[in-house]
Protein backbone atom coordinates (compact mmCIF):
# COMPACT_ATOMS: atom_id res chain seq x y z
CA UNK A 1 0.00 0.00 0.00
CA UNK A 2 1.60 3.25 -0.82
CA UNK A 3 0.69 6.56 1.64
CA UNK A 4 0.74 9.94 -0.12
CA UNK A 5 3.74 12.50 0.18
CA UNK A 6 2.89 14.88 2.55
CA UNK A 7 5.36 17.46 0.72
CA UNK A 8 3.22 17.28 -2.52
CA UNK A 9 -0.27 19.38 -1.98
CA UNK A 10 -3.48 17.84 -1.46
CA UNK A 11 -5.27 17.93 -5.32
CA UNK A 12 -7.79 20.98 -5.62
CA UNK A 13 -11.53 19.62 -4.62
CA UNK A 14 -12.47 21.61 -7.12
CA UNK A 15 -9.97 22.33 -9.81
CA UNK A 16 -11.17 25.09 -12.64
CA UNK A 17 -12.31 23.99 -16.28
CA UNK A 18 -10.40 24.37 -19.08
CA UNK A 19 -13.51 25.36 -20.68
CA UNK A 20 -14.10 28.33 -18.40
CA UNK A 21 -16.03 28.58 -15.64
CA UNK A 22 -18.68 25.62 -15.24
CA UNK A 23 -22.20 26.26 -15.84
CA UNK A 24 -25.42 24.86 -13.97
CA UNK A 25 -26.20 21.31 -15.48
CA UNK A 26 -29.79 23.30 -16.68
CA UNK A 27 -27.60 26.66 -18.42
CA UNK A 28 -27.73 24.95 -21.97
CA UNK A 29 -31.40 25.34 -22.19
CA UNK A 30 -31.53 29.42 -22.30
CA UNK A 31 -28.59 28.92 -24.54
CA UNK A 32 -30.26 26.78 -27.00
CA UNK A 33 -31.76 27.90 -30.18
CA UNK A 34 -35.55 27.50 -29.39
CA UNK A 35 -37.20 29.53 -32.40
CA UNK A 36 -36.56 27.93 -35.39
CA UNK A 37 -38.66 24.86 -33.09
CA UNK A 38 -41.25 27.18 -31.71
CA UNK A 39 -42.05 27.58 -35.78
CA UNK A 40 -42.45 24.23 -36.71
CA UNK A 41 -44.74 23.45 -33.98
CA UNK A 42 -48.10 24.72 -35.47
CA UNK A 43 -47.45 22.75 -38.59
CA UNK A 44 -45.82 19.21 -36.81
CA UNK A 45 -48.81 19.88 -34.44
CA UNK A 46 -51.23 19.72 -37.21
CA UNK A 47 -49.45 17.66 -39.25
CA UNK A 48 -49.79 15.03 -36.15
CA UNK A 49 -53.17 15.80 -35.11
CA UNK A 50 -54.85 15.17 -38.79
CA UNK A 51 -52.06 12.54 -40.53
CA UNK A 52 -50.00 10.77 -37.26
CA UNK A 53 -52.91 9.91 -35.20
CA UNK A 54 -55.63 9.04 -37.86
CA UNK A 55 -52.64 7.15 -38.98
CA UNK A 56 -51.88 5.20 -35.38
CA UNK A 57 -55.63 4.93 -35.36
CA UNK A 58 -56.38 3.33 -38.43
CA UNK A 59 -53.86 0.78 -37.46
CA UNK A 60 -55.79 0.00 -34.28
CA UNK A 61 -58.72 0.16 -35.80
CA UNK A 62 -57.23 -2.12 -38.01
CA UNK A 63 -56.76 -4.84 -35.34
CA UNK A 64 -60.38 -4.42 -34.47
CA UNK A 65 -63.99 -5.55 -35.53
CA UNK A 66 -66.03 -2.46 -35.59
CA UNK A 67 -69.94 -2.64 -34.98
CA UNK A 68 -70.92 0.91 -36.55
CA UNK A 69 -74.65 0.68 -36.03
CA UNK A 70 -74.17 -0.94 -31.88
CA UNK A 71 -70.84 1.65 -31.84
CA UNK A 72 -69.09 -1.29 -30.05
CA UNK A 73 -65.63 -2.72 -31.30
CA UNK A 74 -63.97 -6.19 -30.18
CA UNK A 75 -59.53 -6.63 -30.70
CA UNK A 76 -59.68 -9.46 -33.72
CA UNK A 77 -55.97 -9.04 -33.98
CA UNK A 78 -54.54 -10.07 -37.41
CA UNK A 79 -58.05 -11.41 -38.64
CA UNK A 80 -58.59 -8.34 -41.03
CA UNK A 81 -55.61 -8.99 -42.58
CA UNK A 82 -55.90 -13.15 -42.52
CA UNK A 83 -59.37 -12.09 -44.40
CA UNK A 84 -57.71 -10.00 -47.46
CA UNK A 85 -55.95 -13.60 -48.34
CA UNK A 86 -59.27 -15.39 -48.92
CA UNK A 87 -60.72 -11.70 -50.54
CA UNK A 88 -61.80 -12.32 -53.82
CA UNK A 89 -62.41 -8.87 -54.47
CA UNK A 90 -59.27 -7.61 -52.90
CA UNK A 91 -57.53 -10.34 -54.65
CA UNK A 92 -59.13 -9.48 -57.91
CA UNK A 93 -58.44 -6.11 -57.70
CA UNK A 94 -54.91 -6.13 -58.00
CA UNK A 95 -54.56 -7.13 -61.73
CA UNK A 96 -56.83 -5.26 -62.64
CA UNK A 97 -55.01 -2.17 -61.01
CA UNK A 98 -51.99 -2.74 -63.42
CA UNK A 99 -54.38 -3.20 -66.63
CA UNK A 100 -57.00 -0.26 -65.94
CA UNK A 101 -53.99 1.97 -64.34
CA UNK A 102 -50.92 1.26 -66.11
CA UNK A 103 -52.95 1.39 -69.53
CA UNK A 104 -54.20 4.78 -68.40
CA UNK A 105 -50.25 5.83 -67.85
CA UNK A 106 -48.85 4.34 -71.31
CA UNK A 107 -51.50 6.12 -73.35
CA UNK A 108 -51.19 8.75 -71.22
CA UNK A 109 -47.69 8.89 -72.08
CA UNK A 110 -47.99 8.67 -75.86
CA UNK A 111 -50.52 11.10 -75.74
CA UNK A 112 -48.20 13.87 -73.95
CA UNK A 113 -45.53 12.93 -76.40
CA UNK A 114 -47.84 13.16 -79.32
CA UNK A 115 -48.93 16.41 -78.30
CA UNK A 116 -46.25 18.24 -77.26
CA UNK A 117 -44.39 17.63 -80.64
CA UNK A 118 -47.12 19.28 -82.23
CA UNK A 119 -47.14 22.18 -79.78
CA UNK A 120 -43.11 22.83 -79.47
CA UNK A 121 -43.67 23.24 -83.30
CA UNK A 122 -43.91 26.25 -85.28
CA UNK A 123 -48.15 25.66 -85.75
CA UNK A 124 -50.18 28.90 -85.86
CA UNK A 125 -51.92 28.53 -82.37
CA UNK A 126 -49.84 26.30 -80.59
CA UNK A 127 -49.70 28.10 -77.61
CA UNK A 128 -53.46 28.39 -77.30
CA UNK A 129 -54.10 24.92 -78.30
CA UNK A 130 -52.01 23.74 -74.81
CA UNK A 131 -54.40 25.94 -73.05
CA UNK A 132 -56.98 24.10 -74.35
CA UNK A 133 -55.26 20.35 -73.33
CA UNK A 134 -54.84 21.95 -69.87
CA UNK A 135 -58.51 22.83 -69.11
CA UNK A 136 -59.56 19.22 -68.50
CA UNK A 137 -56.58 18.70 -65.89
CA UNK A 138 -58.27 21.86 -63.93
CA UNK A 139 -62.14 20.31 -64.08
CA UNK A 140 -63.35 18.44 -60.96
CA UNK A 141 -62.99 14.49 -61.72
CA UNK A 142 -67.06 14.96 -60.48
CA UNK A 143 -67.42 16.55 -64.28
CA UNK A 144 -64.72 14.37 -66.01
CA UNK A 145 -67.06 11.83 -64.99
CA UNK A 146 -70.59 12.96 -65.83
CA UNK A 147 -69.24 14.00 -68.56
CA UNK A 148 -67.91 11.12 -69.90
CA UNK A 149 -70.62 9.33 -68.61
CA UNK A 150 -73.21 10.81 -70.45
CA UNK A 151 -70.83 11.14 -73.82
CA UNK A 152 -70.61 7.44 -73.52
CA UNK A 153 -74.02 6.16 -72.47
CA UNK A 154 -75.11 3.74 -75.22
CA UNK A 155 -78.71 5.18 -75.89
CA UNK A 156 -78.52 8.69 -75.37
CA UNK A 157 -74.81 9.41 -75.67
CA UNK A 158 -73.15 11.17 -78.22
CA UNK A 159 -70.86 8.66 -79.23
CA UNK A 160 -72.67 5.64 -79.73
CA UNK A 161 -75.07 8.41 -81.16
CA UNK A 162 -73.01 9.07 -84.15
CA UNK A 163 -72.34 5.17 -84.86
CA UNK A 164 -75.73 4.64 -84.75
CA UNK A 165 -76.10 7.36 -87.39
CA UNK A 166 -72.99 6.10 -89.43
CA UNK A 167 -74.71 3.17 -89.69
CA UNK A 168 -72.00 1.29 -87.57
CA UNK A 169 -72.83 -0.69 -84.52
CA UNK A 170 -72.69 0.46 -80.85
CA UNK A 171 -70.20 -0.40 -78.24
CA UNK A 172 -71.04 -1.33 -74.84
CA UNK A 173 -69.05 1.46 -73.31
CA UNK A 174 -69.86 1.02 -69.73
CA UNK A 175 -71.61 -2.52 -69.56
CA UNK A 176 -69.02 -4.63 -70.63
CA UNK A 177 -66.27 -5.45 -68.72
CA UNK A 178 -63.57 -4.58 -71.54
CA UNK A 179 -65.08 -1.76 -72.61
CA UNK A 180 -65.80 0.02 -68.93
CA UNK A 181 -62.05 -0.71 -68.47
CA UNK A 182 -61.72 1.25 -71.83
CA UNK A 183 -64.08 4.01 -70.85
CA UNK A 184 -62.03 4.17 -67.22
CA UNK A 185 -58.92 4.60 -69.47
CA UNK A 186 -60.21 7.09 -71.84
CA UNK A 187 -61.57 9.55 -69.26
CA UNK A 188 -58.63 9.09 -67.27
CA UNK A 189 -56.11 9.86 -70.02
CA UNK A 190 -58.46 13.15 -71.15
CA UNK A 191 -58.52 14.40 -67.37
CA UNK A 192 -55.15 14.39 -66.72
CA UNK A 193 -53.07 14.16 -70.17
CA UNK A 194 -52.49 17.98 -70.44
CA UNK A 195 -50.85 18.32 -66.88
CA UNK A 196 -48.56 15.50 -67.93
CA UNK A 197 -47.91 16.83 -71.19
CA UNK A 198 -46.85 20.78 -69.58
CA UNK A 199 -44.09 18.28 -67.83
CA UNK A 200 -42.98 16.67 -71.50
CA UNK A 201 -43.38 20.24 -73.00
CA UNK A 202 -40.66 21.72 -70.24
CA UNK A 203 -38.82 19.08 -70.70
CA UNK A 204 -38.77 19.14 -74.78
CA UNK A 205 -37.63 22.46 -74.36
CA UNK A 206 -34.55 21.91 -72.26
CA UNK A 207 -33.07 20.02 -75.46
CA UNK A 208 -30.82 21.94 -77.58
CA UNK A 209 -31.63 22.61 -81.31
CA UNK A 210 -28.06 21.71 -81.89
CA UNK A 211 -27.98 18.30 -80.86
CA UNK A 212 -30.74 18.00 -83.24
CA UNK A 213 -28.86 19.87 -85.87
CA UNK A 214 -25.79 17.82 -85.53
CA UNK A 215 -27.61 14.69 -85.62
CA UNK A 216 -29.09 16.01 -88.91
CA UNK A 217 -25.85 16.68 -90.18
CA UNK A 218 -24.63 12.95 -89.13
CA UNK A 219 -27.95 12.04 -91.19
CA UNK A 220 -29.59 10.82 -88.87
CA UNK A 221 -33.68 10.50 -89.90
CA UNK A 222 -36.59 11.33 -87.88
CA UNK A 223 -36.97 8.17 -85.60
CA UNK A 224 -33.13 7.91 -84.68
CA UNK A 225 -33.36 11.75 -83.74
CA UNK A 226 -36.02 10.41 -81.51
CA UNK A 227 -34.83 7.31 -80.14
CA UNK A 228 -31.20 8.96 -79.36
CA UNK A 229 -31.64 12.37 -78.32
CA UNK A 230 -35.49 12.99 -77.56
CA UNK A 231 -35.96 9.67 -75.36
CA UNK A 232 -32.99 10.07 -73.38
CA UNK A 233 -33.18 13.34 -72.57
CA UNK A 234 -36.53 13.19 -71.60
CA UNK A 235 -36.24 10.16 -69.59
CA UNK A 236 -36.10 12.06 -65.83
CA UNK A 237 -39.70 13.46 -67.30
CA UNK A 238 -40.50 10.23 -68.03
CA UNK A 239 -39.66 8.54 -65.13
CA UNK A 240 -41.43 11.66 -63.07
CA UNK A 241 -44.69 11.19 -64.82
CA UNK A 242 -44.19 7.18 -64.50
CA UNK A 243 -44.19 8.02 -60.47
CA UNK A 244 -46.90 10.36 -60.29
CA UNK A 245 -49.11 8.22 -62.69
CA UNK A 246 -48.85 5.69 -60.62
CA UNK A 247 -49.14 7.05 -56.88
CA UNK A 248 -52.40 8.80 -58.95
CA UNK A 249 -53.31 5.23 -59.42
CA UNK A 250 -53.20 4.52 -56.40
CA UNK A 251 -55.56 6.96 -55.70
CA UNK A 252 -58.19 6.33 -58.49
CA UNK A 253 -61.58 6.99 -57.02
CA UNK A 254 -63.86 9.70 -57.85
CA UNK A 255 -63.78 9.37 -61.65
CA UNK A 256 -64.46 5.56 -61.48
CA UNK A 257 -66.90 5.32 -58.99
CA UNK A 258 -69.04 8.20 -60.81
CA UNK A 259 -68.19 6.81 -64.19
CA UNK A 260 -68.92 2.77 -63.56
CA UNK A 261 -69.30 2.55 -59.78
CA UNK A 262 -66.66 -0.20 -60.03
CA UNK A 263 -68.64 -1.80 -62.47
CA UNK A 264 -69.91 -3.99 -64.25
CA UNK A 265 -70.27 -6.51 -61.64
CA UNK A 266 -66.11 -5.49 -60.38
CA UNK A 267 -64.82 -5.06 -63.57
CA UNK A 268 -63.49 -1.75 -63.22
CA UNK A 269 -63.33 -1.81 -58.91
CA UNK A 270 -59.88 -0.69 -57.58
CA UNK A 271 -58.11 -1.21 -54.11
CA UNK A 272 -59.78 2.54 -53.36
CA UNK A 273 -63.14 1.62 -54.64
CA UNK A 274 -62.67 -1.96 -52.37
CA UNK A 275 -61.98 0.17 -49.08
CA UNK A 276 -64.42 2.34 -49.38
CA UNK A 277 -67.30 0.10 -50.45
CA UNK A 278 -65.90 -2.34 -47.03
CA UNK A 279 -65.75 0.64 -44.68
CA UNK A 280 -68.96 2.66 -45.56
CA UNK A 281 -71.37 0.01 -47.78
CA UNK A 282 -70.57 -3.16 -45.62
CA UNK A 283 -69.46 -0.92 -43.19
CA UNK A 284 -66.90 -2.73 -41.86
CA UNK A 285 -63.86 0.12 -40.88
CA UNK A 286 -61.60 -1.91 -39.88
CA UNK A 287 -61.47 -4.34 -42.83
CA UNK A 288 -61.48 -1.13 -44.63
CA UNK A 289 -58.55 -0.04 -42.99
CA UNK A 290 -56.52 -3.26 -43.06
CA UNK A 291 -56.96 -2.73 -46.86
CA UNK A 292 -55.22 0.41 -46.73
CA UNK A 293 -52.62 -0.68 -44.28
CA UNK A 294 -51.77 -3.36 -46.90
CA UNK A 295 -51.54 -0.71 -49.35
CA UNK A 296 -49.13 1.67 -47.89
CA UNK A 297 -46.23 -0.39 -48.35
CA UNK A 298 -46.87 -0.65 -52.27
CA UNK A 299 -46.83 2.82 -52.19
CA UNK A 300 -43.44 3.64 -50.02
CA UNK A 301 -41.94 0.79 -52.07
CA UNK A 302 -42.85 3.24 -55.22
CA UNK A 303 -41.67 6.22 -53.52
CA UNK A 304 -38.77 4.35 -52.52
CA UNK A 305 -38.27 3.19 -56.00
CA UNK A 306 -38.83 6.74 -57.54
CA UNK A 307 -35.91 8.10 -55.29
CA UNK A 308 -33.72 5.62 -56.04
CA UNK A 309 -33.99 5.84 -59.67
CA UNK A 310 -33.81 9.76 -59.47
CA UNK A 311 -30.59 9.11 -57.29
CA UNK A 312 -29.00 7.11 -60.43
CA UNK A 313 -30.26 9.73 -62.74
CA UNK A 314 -28.48 12.00 -61.19
CA UNK A 315 -31.69 14.14 -60.99
CA UNK A 316 -31.91 14.41 -57.26
CA UNK B 1 -89.32 19.07 -81.07
CA UNK B 2 -90.05 15.55 -82.60
CA UNK B 3 -89.21 12.70 -80.19
CA UNK B 4 -87.18 9.71 -80.92
CA UNK B 5 -88.93 6.67 -81.57
CA UNK B 6 -88.61 4.12 -79.06
CA UNK B 7 -86.37 1.52 -78.97
CA UNK B 8 -85.85 0.42 -75.78
CA UNK B 9 -88.91 -1.57 -73.77
CA UNK B 10 -88.16 -0.88 -70.27
CA UNK B 11 -85.92 1.90 -68.45
CA UNK B 12 -85.16 -0.29 -65.08
CA UNK B 13 -83.39 1.01 -62.39
CA UNK B 14 -80.11 -0.71 -61.46
CA UNK B 15 -80.55 -1.14 -57.81
CA UNK B 16 -81.45 -3.75 -55.62
CA UNK B 17 -84.56 -2.09 -54.44
CA UNK B 18 -85.99 -2.71 -57.64
CA UNK B 19 -85.55 -6.06 -58.37
CA UNK B 20 -86.84 -6.98 -55.07
CA UNK B 21 -90.14 -6.36 -57.01
CA UNK B 22 -89.75 -9.48 -58.84
CA UNK B 23 -88.12 -11.52 -55.52
CA UNK B 24 -91.18 -10.21 -53.26
CA UNK B 25 -94.17 -10.60 -56.03
CA UNK B 26 -92.28 -14.66 -56.81
CA UNK B 27 -93.22 -14.94 -52.89
CA UNK B 28 -89.32 -15.03 -51.93
CA UNK B 29 -87.91 -12.40 -49.62
CA UNK B 30 -83.90 -11.32 -48.94
CA UNK B 31 -83.89 -12.40 -45.32
CA UNK B 32 -85.36 -15.56 -43.02
CA UNK B 33 -88.48 -14.25 -40.56
CA UNK B 34 -86.07 -15.31 -37.80
CA UNK B 35 -82.96 -13.06 -39.43
CA UNK B 36 -80.83 -16.49 -39.70
CA UNK B 37 -80.95 -17.08 -43.59
CA UNK B 38 -80.59 -14.91 -46.93
CA UNK B 39 -83.04 -15.69 -49.18
CA UNK B 40 -85.06 -18.80 -47.47
CA UNK B 41 -87.16 -19.49 -50.51
CA UNK B 42 -84.72 -20.21 -53.36
CA UNK B 43 -86.96 -21.18 -55.61
CA UNK B 44 -89.02 -17.97 -55.86
CA UNK B 45 -85.26 -16.37 -56.02
CA UNK B 46 -84.79 -18.55 -59.12
CA UNK B 47 -88.12 -17.53 -60.74
CA UNK B 48 -87.26 -13.70 -60.09
CA UNK B 49 -83.98 -14.22 -61.26
CA UNK B 50 -84.79 -16.22 -64.30
CA UNK B 51 -87.73 -13.77 -64.91
CA UNK B 52 -85.19 -10.99 -65.19
CA UNK B 53 -82.47 -12.38 -67.11
CA UNK B 54 -85.03 -13.42 -69.90
CA UNK B 55 -85.92 -9.59 -70.25
CA UNK B 56 -82.07 -8.56 -70.07
CA UNK B 57 -81.60 -11.30 -73.22
CA UNK B 58 -84.85 -10.30 -74.79
CA UNK B 59 -83.19 -6.99 -75.14
CA UNK B 60 -86.82 -5.23 -73.25
CA UNK B 61 -84.18 -4.05 -70.59
CA UNK B 62 -81.11 -2.51 -72.05
CA UNK B 63 -77.57 -3.27 -71.16
CA UNK B 64 -77.37 0.97 -69.99
CA UNK B 65 -79.71 0.30 -67.84
CA UNK B 66 -78.56 -2.86 -66.40
CA UNK B 67 -76.15 -3.05 -65.48
CA UNK B 68 -74.70 0.69 -67.11
CA UNK B 69 -76.97 2.12 -64.15
CA UNK B 70 -78.00 4.69 -66.39
CA UNK B 71 -81.16 6.43 -64.51
CA UNK B 72 -84.12 5.58 -65.81
CA UNK B 73 -86.27 9.37 -65.74
CA UNK B 74 -83.98 10.48 -68.87
CA UNK B 75 -84.37 7.22 -70.90
CA UNK B 76 -87.85 7.51 -70.26
CA UNK B 77 -88.71 11.33 -70.61
CA UNK B 78 -86.84 11.75 -73.59
CA UNK B 79 -88.81 9.09 -75.46
CA UNK B 80 -86.05 6.22 -75.80
CA UNK B 81 -87.97 3.79 -73.40
CA UNK B 82 -91.86 3.03 -73.90
CA UNK B 83 -91.64 1.99 -70.27
CA UNK B 84 -90.40 2.80 -66.70
CA UNK B 85 -89.49 0.66 -63.94
CA UNK B 86 -88.92 3.06 -61.14
CA UNK B 87 -90.21 4.56 -58.01
CA UNK B 88 -92.96 6.99 -57.61
CA UNK B 89 -90.59 9.36 -56.85
CA UNK B 90 -89.55 9.67 -60.40
CA UNK B 91 -93.15 11.15 -61.22
CA UNK B 92 -92.25 14.79 -59.86
CA UNK B 93 -89.71 14.64 -62.51
CA UNK B 94 -91.95 13.71 -64.90
CA UNK B 95 -94.45 15.65 -64.35
CA UNK B 96 -93.20 19.15 -63.09
CA UNK B 97 -90.60 18.44 -65.92
CA UNK B 98 -92.81 18.88 -68.79
CA UNK B 99 -92.85 15.44 -70.16
CA UNK B 100 -94.00 16.31 -73.96
CA UNK B 101 -96.04 13.26 -74.54
CA UNK B 102 -98.81 11.67 -72.05
CA UNK B 103 -97.95 8.92 -70.03
CA UNK B 104 -99.65 6.62 -67.67
CA UNK B 105 -99.15 4.59 -64.96
CA UNK B 106 -100.00 0.96 -63.98
CA UNK B 107 -99.66 -1.88 -61.61
CA UNK B 108 -96.58 -4.51 -60.93
CA UNK B 109 -97.11 -7.57 -63.08
CA UNK B 110 -98.95 -9.92 -60.35
CA UNK B 111 -96.80 -13.44 -59.64
CA UNK B 112 -97.62 -15.66 -56.94
CA UNK B 113 -98.30 -12.60 -55.03
CA UNK B 114 -98.96 -8.61 -55.39
CA UNK B 115 -96.25 -6.39 -53.53
CA UNK B 116 -94.88 -3.02 -54.20
CA UNK B 117 -91.58 -2.36 -52.58
CA UNK B 118 -92.11 -0.41 -49.56
CA UNK B 119 -88.76 2.23 -49.13
CA UNK B 120 -89.79 6.04 -48.10
CA UNK B 121 -88.06 7.97 -45.41
CA UNK B 122 -86.58 6.32 -42.11
CA UNK B 123 -86.33 8.50 -38.59
CA UNK B 124 -84.62 6.51 -35.98
CA UNK B 125 -83.55 7.10 -32.27
CA UNK B 126 -81.03 5.77 -30.73
CA UNK B 127 -81.54 3.86 -27.16
CA UNK B 128 -78.28 5.00 -25.90
CA UNK B 129 -78.76 8.60 -27.10
CA UNK B 130 -78.58 11.41 -23.96
CA UNK B 131 -81.61 12.67 -26.11
CA UNK B 132 -83.50 9.44 -26.25
CA UNK B 133 -87.04 10.83 -24.54
CA UNK B 134 -87.11 14.16 -26.60
CA UNK B 135 -86.35 11.62 -29.40
CA UNK B 136 -88.74 9.24 -28.52
CA UNK B 137 -91.15 12.54 -28.58
CA UNK B 138 -90.39 13.06 -32.06
CA UNK B 139 -91.06 9.79 -33.06
CA UNK B 140 -94.24 9.99 -32.02
CA UNK B 141 -95.15 13.52 -33.29
CA UNK B 142 -94.15 12.56 -36.45
CA UNK B 143 -96.05 9.21 -36.29
CA UNK B 144 -99.15 11.17 -36.02
CA UNK B 145 -101.76 10.58 -38.88
CA UNK B 146 -102.02 14.29 -39.07
CA UNK B 147 -98.80 15.04 -38.99
CA UNK B 148 -97.88 12.66 -41.88
CA UNK B 149 -101.16 13.81 -43.67
CA UNK B 150 -99.63 17.12 -44.02
CA UNK B 151 -95.98 16.46 -45.09
CA UNK B 152 -97.03 14.04 -47.81
CA UNK B 153 -99.37 16.34 -49.35
CA UNK B 154 -96.66 19.16 -49.43
CA UNK B 155 -94.60 16.79 -50.90
CA UNK B 156 -96.52 16.10 -53.30
CA UNK B 157 -96.24 12.57 -55.01
CA UNK B 158 -92.97 11.92 -54.03
CA UNK B 159 -93.75 9.68 -50.99
CA UNK B 160 -97.01 7.07 -50.29
CA UNK B 161 -98.74 7.15 -46.84
CA UNK B 162 -97.65 4.07 -45.03
CA UNK B 163 -101.22 4.05 -43.35
CA UNK B 164 -103.52 2.93 -45.11
CA UNK B 165 -106.59 4.01 -43.98
CA UNK B 166 -105.25 8.11 -43.94
CA UNK B 167 -107.06 10.14 -46.60
CA UNK B 168 -104.39 11.84 -48.32
CA UNK B 169 -105.10 14.31 -50.98
CA UNK B 170 -101.83 14.00 -53.55
CA UNK B 171 -103.28 16.65 -55.71
CA UNK B 172 -102.21 16.35 -59.54
CA UNK B 173 -100.73 13.40 -58.93
CA UNK B 174 -103.88 11.17 -57.15
CA UNK B 175 -104.48 9.35 -60.92
CA UNK B 176 -100.92 8.50 -61.27
CA UNK B 177 -101.00 7.26 -57.99
CA UNK B 178 -103.54 5.02 -57.84
CA UNK B 179 -101.99 1.66 -58.94
CA UNK B 180 -99.27 2.31 -56.61
CA UNK B 181 -101.68 3.02 -53.69
CA UNK B 182 -103.36 -0.31 -55.03
CA UNK B 183 -100.33 -2.16 -54.77
CA UNK B 184 -98.93 -0.68 -51.42
CA UNK B 185 -102.85 -1.22 -49.80
CA UNK B 186 -102.31 -4.85 -50.77
CA UNK B 187 -98.57 -5.59 -50.10
CA UNK B 188 -97.76 -8.14 -47.04
CA UNK B 189 -96.31 -6.21 -43.93
CA UNK B 190 -93.67 -8.58 -43.37
CA UNK B 191 -92.02 -7.35 -47.27
CA UNK B 192 -91.88 -3.68 -45.73
CA UNK B 193 -90.06 -5.29 -42.80
CA UNK B 194 -87.63 -7.56 -44.72
CA UNK B 195 -86.94 -4.66 -47.17
CA UNK B 196 -86.12 -2.59 -43.81
CA UNK B 197 -83.72 -5.05 -42.19
CA UNK B 198 -80.41 -3.23 -41.88
CA UNK B 199 -78.40 -6.67 -43.04
CA UNK B 200 -79.64 -5.77 -46.44
CA UNK B 201 -78.85 -2.38 -46.36
CA UNK B 202 -75.31 -3.62 -45.68
CA UNK B 203 -74.86 -6.17 -48.05
CA UNK B 204 -76.95 -4.04 -51.34
CA UNK B 205 -73.73 -3.23 -52.86
CA UNK B 206 -72.52 -6.83 -52.86
CA UNK B 207 -76.01 -8.50 -53.67
CA UNK B 208 -76.13 -6.19 -56.36
CA UNK B 209 -73.44 -6.93 -58.09
CA UNK B 210 -73.94 -10.77 -57.80
CA UNK B 211 -77.22 -9.75 -59.50
CA UNK B 212 -75.57 -7.98 -62.29
CA UNK B 213 -73.38 -10.83 -63.11
CA UNK B 214 -76.31 -13.20 -63.14
CA UNK B 215 -79.03 -11.04 -64.73
CA UNK B 216 -76.25 -10.55 -67.70
CA UNK B 217 -75.10 -14.31 -68.32
CA UNK B 218 -71.63 -14.06 -66.54
CA UNK B 219 -72.22 -16.34 -63.55
CA UNK B 220 -74.96 -19.58 -63.57
CA UNK B 221 -77.71 -19.64 -61.07
CA UNK B 222 -76.28 -22.20 -58.64
CA UNK B 223 -73.12 -19.78 -58.12
CA UNK B 224 -74.92 -16.70 -57.75
CA UNK B 225 -76.83 -18.62 -54.69
CA UNK B 226 -73.86 -19.47 -53.27
CA UNK B 227 -72.04 -15.93 -53.48
CA UNK B 228 -75.39 -14.78 -51.79
CA UNK B 229 -75.48 -17.52 -48.71
CA UNK B 230 -71.51 -16.29 -48.63
CA UNK B 231 -72.32 -12.84 -48.52
CA UNK B 232 -75.07 -13.41 -46.12
CA UNK B 233 -73.60 -15.74 -43.79
CA UNK B 234 -70.72 -13.04 -43.12
CA UNK B 235 -73.14 -10.69 -42.15
CA UNK B 236 -76.01 -12.56 -40.44
CA UNK B 237 -73.68 -15.36 -38.90
CA UNK B 238 -73.59 -13.46 -35.02
CA UNK B 239 -76.54 -11.66 -36.12
CA UNK B 240 -78.15 -9.89 -32.61
CA UNK B 241 -80.81 -8.34 -32.20
CA UNK B 242 -80.86 -4.41 -32.35
CA UNK B 243 -81.63 -2.92 -28.90
CA UNK B 244 -84.89 -1.46 -28.97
Amino acid sequence: MVSPDPSTPAPDANPPSPLGPRRSSLGWLSEFQWAPYLFLIPTVGLLFVFSVLPMIYGVWMSLQNVDVVRGTSSFIGLNNYLRLFHDGQFGLSRPKYRLVHLDGGSTDRYWQYRNCRVFTGKQAGAANSTRWFYIPFVLSPVVVATSWKWLLNEDLGVIDGFLKWAGLPTIPWLSADLYARVSVVIASVWNLVGFYMLMVLAGLSQIGPELYEAARIEGAVAWQRFWHITLPMLRPTILLIVILAMVHATQAFETILLLTDGGPGSATRLVVQNMYQSAFGRLQPGYGVAQAVVLLPIILFVAWLQTRIFKQEGTI
Amino acid sequence: MRLPSCRIGVAYDCSVQRWSNLLYQANGRWISEDGKRILPNPEAAKEALTYFRSLIEAKLVPTSSWPGKTDGGPLFKTGVAALMWAGNWELKTLVEGGTRFSFGTTFFPKEAIRAACPGGEFLIGFANSPNHEDAAKLLLWWAEPATTKSYLERLGGSLLSPMKDLPVNYGKYTEYLKPMLDDLAVTPEWVAEDLARPELNLLQNDLLEQLILYSTGRTRFEETISAINQLGSQVLGNNRPLTK
